[in-house]
C-alpha cells in the first residue's frame, strides 16, 4: 500500500524508502524529500532539526538524532537483524511516520482563543 | 429655565506620559501588544493614556443634580494584519486580516469598558467641580496576537508569527445627558495607537522583537463634536454593542475562519526574513 498523507504522498523517493532497503534515508542524504521527513517530525513529536539542516534539506547530524527519538518512543526495531532502535528512517520508520502525518492531517487545527477582554480596544 | 452648559469653557486634560507602546511574549502563546502603564508583564491591568475634565453648569438644583457627565468613545478600526510562516519555505504560510468583513463589517464601533449603559464608555461618576461638573477618563487598548497557528495546506504544520500591525484611531468626547434626552457632545479629543512588531525565532522559541509601535494624539481638546463624516451614524445613536465585544468576535472568526480573512497558503510570503528561524 502505498504512502497515504498528503506530505508523503507520491513522492518517488519517499515511495521507493517505504519498499526498498537501498531507498532508505541516512545521514548525507539530501533533497526535497527530506524536507518532508523534518516536516513530519516537527509535526508529529515537535521534534526540531538545525535551521542548517532545514535550509540545505539535509539529513545531518540533528536530523538523526531526532530521526532516533522518534524511534526509541515508539520502538521501532527490524528485530531481524537489529536490537536497539537506529537513526535511520527505513521501511517501518516511513509507514509510521506517514501514518501518524495522515491522522494529524485530518485532525482540527487546534486554536487557543485569546484570553484578554482589553485585548481589542 | 434649561440647564447650561459652557462648552467652550470645558478644560480637558490629557495624561500621556504614561503610554510608551511596546510587546511581550506571554506564555509561548501570545504576543500582546501594550502600553506599557497599567501592564503587569502578563495582563492589562489599568489604564494609559488619562483624561480629567471639567465644565461649568448652571442651571435649576433639580435639573443639574440629574445630568450626567462623563465620556464616549468611538473607536476606528483601520487594520489589523498578522503574517506567519513555515520554518523552511515547503511548510507555508498564514495571513490574518481581522477588520474586514465577514469578520468585521463596521469600522466605526461605539467604544465601552466594564459593560457601560449606553452611550457611555464607562458610567459616568457624579462629580462636581467648583461651579460645574468633572469626569474622568482612561483606556489602555491592548493587542493579542497568537504566536503560532497550524497551516491547513500544509499538513497543518505549525506556522510561526514573524510580522504584525494594528492601526486604530479613538475619539474621546466629554459629554452631558439629561435623563430621556439626546447626548450633548461638549468637546473632544483624537488619538492613534499603531502596534507594529516583527518577530524572529531562536531554538524554536519566540526570542527577537522589533517594536516599530507609536503613539500619537492627533487631536486635541476641541469644542463640540467630531466632524467626521464616517463617525455621524454612530454618534446620532451611540447605542449597543460595544467594540471589545465586536473586536473579540472578529478575531476569532479570523483565526478560525477563511478567505478574506485568513488565507493558508503552500508558501512562504517574499518578506520573510532570511534570519527569521534560527
Amino acid at each position: 500500500m502505498p504512502l497515504r498523507s498528503r506530505l508523503f504522498a507520491g513522492d518517488r523517493r519517499l515511495e521507493a524508502c517505504l519498499v526498498d532497503d537501498k531507498a532508505h534515508l541516512t545521514q548525507g542524504t539530501r533533497g526535497d524529500f527530506v524536507s518532508k521527513v523534518h516536516t513530519a517530525l516537527f509535526l508529529v513529536d515537535g521534534l526540531n532539526v538545525d535551521a542548517a539542516e532545514l535550509k540545505a534539506q539535509l539529513y545531518g547530524r540533528s536530523t538523526a538524532q531526532a530521526v532516533l527519538g522518534y524511534k526509541r518512543k515508539r520502538h521501532i526495531v527490524n528485530l531481524s537483524y537489529q536490537h536497539t532502535e537506529d537513526d535511520i528512517v527505513g521501511k517501518m520508520t516511513i509507514a509510521s511516520l506517514d501514518n501518524e502525518v495522515a491522522l494529524r492531517e485530518i485532525r482540527p487545527a487546534d486554536v487557543p482563543l485569546a484570553p484578554q477582554n482589553k485585548a481589542f480596544f | 429655565m434649561a440647564i447650561s452648559i459652557a462648552s467652550n469653557q470645558a478644560v480637558l486634560t490629557i495624561d500621556s506620559t504614561g503610554v510608551v507602546p511596546a510587546g511581550a511574549f506571554v506564555n509561548d502563546t501570545f504576543l500582546f501588544g501594550h502600553l506599557t502603564t497599567g501592564f503587569s508583564g502578563s495582563d492589562f491591568t489599568g489604564d494609559a493614556l488619562t483624561c480629567l475634565a471639567t465644565v461649568p453648569v448652571s442651571g435649576p438644583a433639580a435639573e443639574v443634580d440629574r445630568l450626567e457627565v462623563g465620556f464616549v468613545q468611538l473607536a476606528r478600526a483601520t487594520s489589523f494584519q498578522a503574517f506567519y510562516a513555515g520554518r523552511m519555505p515547503s511548510e507555508g504560510g498564514i495571513a490574518l486580516d481581522f477588520f474586514v468583513p465577514p469578520a468585521l463589517n463596521a469600522k466605526v464601533l461605539l467604544d465601552g469598558a466594564s459593560n457601560p449603559r449606553d452611550p457611555w464608555y464607562r458610567n459616568p461618576k457624579f462629580a462636581t467641580s467648583r461651579g460645574g461638573r468633572a469626569a474622568d477618563f482612561g483606556d489602555h487598548p491592548g493587542m493579542v496576537v497568537r504566536l503560532s497557528l497550524q497551516n491547513r495546506v500544509r499538513s497543518n504544520v505549525r506556522n510561526f508569527l514573524f510580522h504584525c500591525f494594528m492601526d486604530r484611531e479613538f475619539f474621546t468626547i466629554l459629554t452631558a445627558l439629561e435623563p430621556g434626552g439626546k447626548p450633548n457632545y461638549i468637546a473632544h479629543f483624537q488619538w492613534k495607537v499603531r502596534y507594529e512588531f516583527r518577530v524572529k525565532w531562536r531554538a524554536g522559541r519566540a526570542a527577537l522583537l522589533v517594536n516599530q509601535s507609536s503613539f500619537k494624539l492627533l487631536k486635541n481638546p476641541t469644542t463640540g463634536r467630531p466632524p467626521e463624516t464616517d463617525l455621524q451614524a454612530v454618534l446620532d445613536a451611540p447605542a449597543g454593542e460595544r467594540a471589545n465585544a465586536i473586536g473579540k468576535r472578529a478575531e476569532a472568526a479570523t483565526v478560525t475562519g477563511n478567505k478574506p480573512n485568513r488565507s493558508d497558503n503552500e508558501t512562504r510570503f517574499v518578506t520573510v526574513p532570511e534570519d527569521f528561524w534560527l
